[in-house]
C-alpha cells in the first residue's frame, strides 16, 4: 500500500528519513580528508611521531564522535556473538594471502617506478619502541577506526538508503578513496569489498576489525623483515 | 482535457472495486486507491485536479531523467579526459608512469561508475562527484596552482554533477509517488 485509503495521503514516502542522515556522512568524509591531506601534504605539520599522534587523535575522535551520533543503529553489529571463527579463519587465509601478494606488487611498482621502496614504519625508528609504536599506528588504530566509519556507521546507512549490494561498494570505493592513493586503489577496493561483504554476511563490524589487523600486521611484518633482517 | 476526463472522470470500464486511474483493485469503502492515490469517491474537480498533477510529475520527472543523463555523459567525458592526460603524461615528455598508471586506474573507476549510473544513478553520480572533488583538492593541497587551473571547467563539471545527483533525488521521489513508473532506484 502506498496511499492512505482514508485521506489519499502517501504512506511509505521514499527513504527521505534516511536521505537526512546521508549528508553528516559526507561531512565525515571530508573531515577526514583534511586532516589526512594537511597531516601529509602540508607544511603545516612536518612528519613526526608527535604529529601523527595528534593527527590521528583528530580522526579517531571525529570517528567515535560519529559513532555516538549513530550508536543505536550501530550496536547489533558489535555484537561479538556474531563473530564466529570458520568464516573468520577463511577469510584471514583469504587476507594473508592477499597482503603476502600486494607486499610484492608493491615493492615491484615501487623498484619500477622509484627505483626505491618506501617503508610506512621508516618514522618509527627514531624513536625508542618502533615495534610498539608501528603496531599502534599501522595495524590498531585503522583497523579500529577505519572499521568502525567505513563498515560502521557509512556501511549502516548506505544500506539502509539503497540495499547491501550499494553498501558493500561505496564504502569499499570511499575507504579506497581516503587512502589518497590512486594506484593504491587496485588492491583497496578488493580489500574494502572483502570486509563489506563480511559485514553484511555475518552483520557485525569484527570480521572487519580483525581481518584489517591482520593484513596491516602481515605488510608490517614484511617491512621489519626488509628492513632489519635483509 | 476532454479525453482525460472521458477517460478518468465517468466510470469508463472501471468497476467498482477497481481504481479508475491504476486499474488496481479497491475495497468499496476506499475513498483513495491505496495504490496511486487517486480519489475514487471525491468530486469531479478533485479527480481533475489529481489528473493534472501526474501530468506535471511526469514532465518533471522527464526533465529530471535528462539532468542524470547529463551528469552520467559527465562522468564519461571526465573518465576520457584523465585518462587522456594520464597517457600525455605517461608517454610525452614527462614520462611519469606513476602518474599515468594513477590517472588510469581513475579513468576506470568513473568510467564504472558512468555504466553504474544507469543502475543507481543517485549513489553512482554522488560517488563520482566525490571521488572529482576529493581528486581536485588532493592536487590543491599537493601543488596549490593546481586549483586555478581549469577552473571554469571544473566548475562546470561539479555544477552538471551536482544537478545530476538533485535530479536524480527529484526522479526516485516522484517515481515513488507515480505507481506507473518503476520502483525508485537509488
Amino acid at each position: 500500500m502506498n496511499f492512505c485509503p482514508e485521506c489519499g495521503v502517501q504512506v511509505d514516502n521514499w527513504s527521505a528519513q534516511e536521505l537526512k542522515w546521508f549528508y553528516p556522512l559526507l561531512i565525515y568524509f571530508f573531515l577526514d580528508f583534511f586532516v589526512i591531506c594537511i597531516y601529509k601534504y602540508s607544511s603545516l605539520m612536518e612528519e613526526s611521531l608527535g604529529n601523527m599522534l595528534f593527527a590521528d587523535g583528530i580522526i579517531s575522535t571525529i570517528t567515535l564522535i560519529f559513532v555516538v551520533l549513530y550508536h543505536s543503529d550501530l550496536a547489533p553489529v558489535f555484537r561479538l556473538e556474531r563473530l564466529k571463527i570458520i568464516p573468520l579463519a577463511r577469510m584471514l587465509a583469504l587476507l594473508v594471502a592477499g597482503a603476502v601478494a600486494v607486499n610484492f606488487l608493491t615493492n615491484y611498482i615501487s623498484q619500477l617506478l622509484y627505483q626505491e621502496i618506501y617503508y610506512y614504519t621508516l618514522i618509527f625508528t627514531d624513536y625508542p619502541y618502533p615495534v610498539f609504536y608501528s603496531i599502534l599506528f599501522v595495524c590498531l588504530q585503522p583497523a579500529i577506526f577505519e572499521e568502525l566509519a567505513f563498515r560502521g556507521f557509512l556501511f549502516t546507512y548506505v544500506e539502509k538508503l539503497s540495499s547491501p549490494k550499494t553498501a558493500i561498494l561505496v564504502t569499499s570505493l570511499l575507504f579506497g578513496i581516503i587512502h589518497l592513493d590512486p594506484i593504491a586503489l587496485i588492491w583497496l577496493l578488493p580489500l574494502g569489498y572483502i570486509f563489506g561483504y563480511f559485514r553484511y554476511k555475518y552483520q557485525s563490524i569484527w570480521y572487519g576489525v580483525i581481518g584489517h589487523f591482520v593484513y596491516n600486521l602481515v605488510i608490517l611484518i614484511f617491512e621489519f623483515k626488509e628492513l632489519y633482517f635483509s | 482535457m476532454q479525453d482525460l476526463e472521458q477517460k478518468y472522470i465517468p466510470n469508463s470500464g472501471a468497476t467498482d472495486t477497481n481504481c479508475a486511474h491504476c486499474f488496481q483493485s479497491l475495497t468499496a469503502a476506499d475513498k483513495y486507491c491505496r495504490h496511486c492515490g487517486f480519489p475514487q469517491q471525491g468530486s469531479n474537480t478533485e479527480k481533475r485536479s489529481f489528473i493534472d498533477q501526474v501530468h506535471l510529475k511526469k514532465v518533471d520527472l522527464t526533465k529530471a531523467q535528462h539532468k542524470v543523463r547529463n551528469a552520467a555523459a559527465t562522468l564519461y567525458v571526465i573518465a576520457g579526459f584523465t585518462a587522456l592526460y594520464g597517457l600525455i603524461v605517461g608517454l610525452g615528455m614527462q614520462e611519469d608512469v606513476s602518474l599515468m598508471i594513477g590517472n588510469i586506474v581513475i579513468a576506470i573507476l568513473y568510467l564504472v561508475l558512468g555504466l553504474w549510473s544507469q543502475e543507481k544513478p543517485f549513489i553512482a553520480i554522488l560517488c563520482g562527484l566525490i571521488l572529482f572533488i576529493t581528486f581536485i583538492l588532493l592536487n590543491a593541497f599537493l601543488e596549490p596552482d593546481t586549483l586555478y587551473k581549469g577552473v571554469i571547467v571544473k566548475l562546470i563539471i561539479v555544477v552538471f554533477l551536482i544537478k545530476g545527483v538533485v535530479s536524480a533525488r527529484q526522479a526516485n521521489r516522484i517515481i515513488s509517488e507515480l505507481p506507473s513508473e518503476k520502483k525508485p532506484v537509488i
